[in-house]
């Protein structure tokens, strides 16, 4: 045993690395301790916004540094893995603040809520930083069980119990799928470190590794809900607590992309053909599925499996000519666009349908620009911004998505995916048209009660969504 | 190199005697009562006919997954104590004591929680 295994564990570096994941895990544990005394729960905003703030600044320590690794190069932190921290903790803050007074039933257990939420964002930075099979897959379940529970947290409710057995179900057997798919690759190459995989290369060919990571990509197309592992993605996104949704759609998919990303050097080359069609095919099956919903949350839930399928569209480039670059940073800045943006309109759907008692439809939107003008504009501002129209950040992000598969070669694929893109088009503009052009519902009683919590950070979403998409400039040129 | 088995051995005619010596006793010196539930297949307590698909309490399930986690605590324990010798070795004894006494504290805030909340009682 090496003597200085505990200067190594407990130096300054291990410390600047694991930052963002252990203010999160303190916070959780602070939070625990706070629901043992019921006099103390006054303290409960405090710690959980603490607990992400103190996160955030930690991962601006290691922002424009150099990668650190820690933990005997398991767990690494560098500018890519800040960013992706920061992104999972704008996330948690949404879904936080939009879920304020969401819950009715279940307000007694919000304690429990924000220890799940936080407990599952500490996960996701587990994930992105992860450099080894094992590590990453302790922060796949450290996400995952909490978002199995908070699924079902309307626990009154059908949909919601539905939506939390569903996504249990197929979630163990996708965390099956991955832990089979490590026993093969390490069988095949003796190794579990993604450094290791680099140096024994020539093992990755062997039939035992090939066949472990395909497993691997198959649990990790289903975190990222990518055809044909996408079909959990409506019922659960629909079942689910809405402030749930706003946070499974934004954080989950940005942890899964983010190991996706280092660990995609280890498919054989020959497979970008494959996941460049896997990509066009998953943009086609969730932007036609969107386009019959009437329900404002499934239909999000199939755009948000067709936005997957433009991500992985990226990687599929990359593959194809690692040479190209970009692909990172391509998706990196279009999962921010996104998570502003979907977490935007998905925070104002858990606004409406907390004010109006009922999950909103798109009949429910109609005439919703006269009743409350600034929550329309704003919504309709997030679908532009989903369909990709420009100086909005999601035309941007699918701007550089495109333009590293041209960069690979990939003209052909590019096209037909900005083709599939338009017909995005037909069901955004539906929403805006509803909320614009058509008479509201006269049986529908307009909500009084004004949120400002959630209107300002609407406001913020938006502005970034703006930002992004006309000021991208120094984003550009600090995302890597 | 054989003879390392011997406490094996040991092991094996005691767990034998033991066993065949109760069940000889309990034939020759028992008293027989019969009844219905005596003449039944032993299953954990359970009918042992009839349909698979019964409905248990809901219960049973909380008390399971309790005593899984505090169940694996315990094997962890177990594998810490065999390490913690070779870092006593080099005189880090403080430092792994301060890591197990972690892992163990956040299990006794998990536990103190489940109890606070009646977690623990079987009525509720």
């Amino acid at each position: 045993m090496n003597p200085d295994i505990a200067q190594r564990i407990l130096s300054q570096a291990t410390l600047d690395a694991s930052g963002p994941f252990l203010a999160l895990a303190l916070g959780v544990l602070v939070l625990v301790f706070l629901e043992l005394l019921p006099a103390l729960a006054a303290l409960r905003q405090i710690v959980f916004l603490g607990s992400l703030a103190a996160a955030a600044w930690a991962a601006t320590r290691t922002l424009f540094g150099p990668e650190i690794a820690a933990f005997e190069g398991t767990y690494v932190a560098n500018s890519t893995t800040s960013w992706w921290a920061l992104l999972f903790v704008a996330s948690a803050l949404i879904a936080w603040i939009f879920g304020r007074r969401y819950y009715r039933d279940e307000a007694r257990f919000e304690g429990e809520h924000d220890i799940l939420l936080l407990t599952a964002a500490s996960g996701m930075v587990l994930m992105a930083g992860s450099r080894d099979l094992l590590v990453f897959f302790v922060g796949l379940e450290t996400l995952s069980v909490p978002l199995y529970a908070l699924s079902g947290f309307r626990r009154a409710r059908r949909e919601s119990v539905e939506a939390g057995l569903k996504y249990f179900v197929l979630g163990a057997f996708a965390a099956a799928i991955y832990l089979m798919g490590a026993a093969l690759l390490y069988a095949g190459t003796g190794t579990i470190a993604l450094a290791g995989f680099q140096e024994r290369s020539e093992l990755l060919e062997t039939p035992l590794a090939l066949t472990g990571l395909a497993l691997i990509a198959a649990s990790l197309f289903f975190k990222i809900s990518v055809f044909p592992f996408h079909l959990w993605v409506p019922d659960v996104y629909q079942g689910a607590p809405s402030p749930v949704t706003t946070f499974m759609a934004t954080g989950t998919k940005a942890a899964a992309f983010a190991f996706l990303l280092p660990l995609s050097f280890a498919l054989p080359p020959e497979s970008a053909g494959l996941v460049a069609a896997i990509a066009l095919i998953t943009m086609a099956a969730g932007n036609l599925g969107a386009l019959v919903q009437t329900d404002m949350k499934r239909l999000l839930a199939y755009s948000g499996v067709a936005h997957a399928g433009t991500m992985l569209l990226a990687l599929a480039g990359m593959h194809a000519d690692p040479e190209s670059g970009g692909a990172s940073q391509a998706v990196l800045f279009y999962m921010a666009a996104y998570t502003f943006t979907a977490g935007g309109a998905f925070g104002l759907l858990t606004m409406l349908e907390t004010q109006g008692g009922r999950p909103v439809t798109i009949d429910g939107l109609r005439g919703l620009a006269r009743q409350r003008p600034g929550v329309a504009a704003a919504l309709a501002l997030f679908m532009l911004s989903l369909g990709g129209i420009p100086a909005t950040g999601g035309f941007l992000g699918k701007y550089l998505v495109f333009s590293v598969a041209v960069r690979a070669d990939m003209i052909a694929a590019a096209v037909v995916g900005v083709l599939i893109s338009v017909v995005a088009l037909g069901y955004y503009l539906r929403i805006i048209v509803a909320m614009y052009m058509q008479p509201e519902d006269a049986t529908r009683p307009v909500p009084a009660e004004s949120r400002p919590l959630s209107s300002a950070m609407a406001l913020a979403c938006a502005a970034m969504v703006l930002v992004l998409g006309v000021l991208p400039g120094w984003f550009l040129a600090n995302v890597r | 190199m054989l003879e390392n088995y011997a406490p094996l051995l040991i092991l094996l005619s005691l767990a034998l005697g033991f066993t065949v010596s109760q069940v000889v006793l309990s034939e020759v010196a028992g008293r027989r009562r019969k009844n219905v539930g005596k003449g039944e297949a032993y299953e954990c307590g359970m009918e042992p006919v009839g349909g698979a698909r019964i409905r248990l309490s809901i219960h049973f399930y909380l008390v399971a997954v309790l005593f899984i986690l505090f169940d694996v605590e315990s094997v962890f324990l177990v594998l810490w104590a065999v390490a913690a010798e070779g870092f006593k070795e080099q005189g880090l004894a403080l430092f792994v004591f301060g890591e197990i006494a972690l892992f163990v504290f956040i299990l006794g805030l998990a536990l103190a929680y489940v109890w606070r909340k009646g977690g623990l009682e079987w009525d509720r």
